[in-house]
């Protein structure tokens, strides 16, 4: 069965290793990113920090990744050359955008389509893969590590799981 | 970055202290206020900042009220914040379910 793509940038292929779902997360979807992302990676991955240990263990799956690129068609000032790729790549393959990047969604948010990586939360917990209360564990240590701006990604996940 | 003058008065005592904190660490006066100093507005900011992100997402204040003490461009980035959480792990659940 051919699986269902999703471009992911480093914030989200980050999160999602720190609460340990990327695995699981390639036996459902195609991960597609650029090699610029891996160059992030690849750079947060020299320091001996929280970052830069998720970061080692990302790059593991590395021959799991499918790389694209996409020409610079259209560029927005306010962001990175990585994350002007990674829009130009979303409206280029139609592809959904997985982002923990709260600047980078909000930029583009009227020409592509983004989700956080909470998304992943909601879909293991339909799929079996999680309990409510495992999803809510793993939101929690999200929140440790992610800069979430005014704590409103945290609260409004943890109210929709707990409403379940 | 562009700067600003802002003139404040100091106990004496409090001078002292800063002169003695300048001669120990051997740095400028004012550069080691304006490093103290930023650190602890932004740090300020952000724990007010989550204190009205959590009185939005509960409803206690509204968009209009967020808007009227910090201003629009904090007011729609809430909003954002709040949709995109809500859709995102609500699409989750719904994809899962296929």
């Amino acid at each position: 069965m051919e699986k269902n793509r999703l471009i992911f940038d480093t914030s989200a292929l980050i999160s999602l290793e720190t609460i340990h779902l990327l695995e699981r997360v390639f036996d459902s979807f195609e991960i597609i990113t650029t090699d610029s992302v891996i160059k992030e990676l690849e750079n947060f991955a020299k320091y001996e920090d929280d970052y830069g240990f998720i970061s080692k263990r990302v790059l593991l799956y590395s021959d799991r990744f499918k790389i694209s690129k996409a020409a610079l068609k259209e560029v927005f000032e306010n962001l990175e050359n990585t994350d002007n790729e990674l829009y130009n790549l979303a409206k280029l393959e139609k592809v959904v955008v997985i982002t923990d990047d709260i600047k980078f969604s909000n930029i583009t948010r009227e020409k592509i389509k983004t989700k956080f990586s909470t998304f992943f939360l909601g879909f293991f917990i339909s799929k079996g893969g999680l309990t409510k209360l495992q999803a809510l564990e793993r939101l929690e240590k999200l929140r440790d590590i992610r800069n979430w701006q005014h704590n409103i990604i945290y609260l409004v996940t943890k109210e929709e799981l707990e409403s379940l | 970055m562009g700067t600003e003058q802002v003139n404040i008065r100091l106990p004496s005592e409090l001078v002292d202290d800063l002169d003695t904190i300048s001669k120990l660490l051997k740095v400028n006066k004012s550069d080691w206020i304006r490093t103290k100093l930023a650190e602890d507005v932004y740090q300020e900011k952000t724990r007010l900042l989550m204190e009205l992100g959590t009185l939005y997402v509960k409803g206690i204040v509204t968009k209009k009220d967020v808007q009227g003490i910090v201003g629009k461009e904090i007011a729609d980035r809430m909003e954002f914040l709040t949709e995109k959480s809500r859709e995102s792990v609500k699409s989750g659940l719904q994809y899962g379910k296929k």
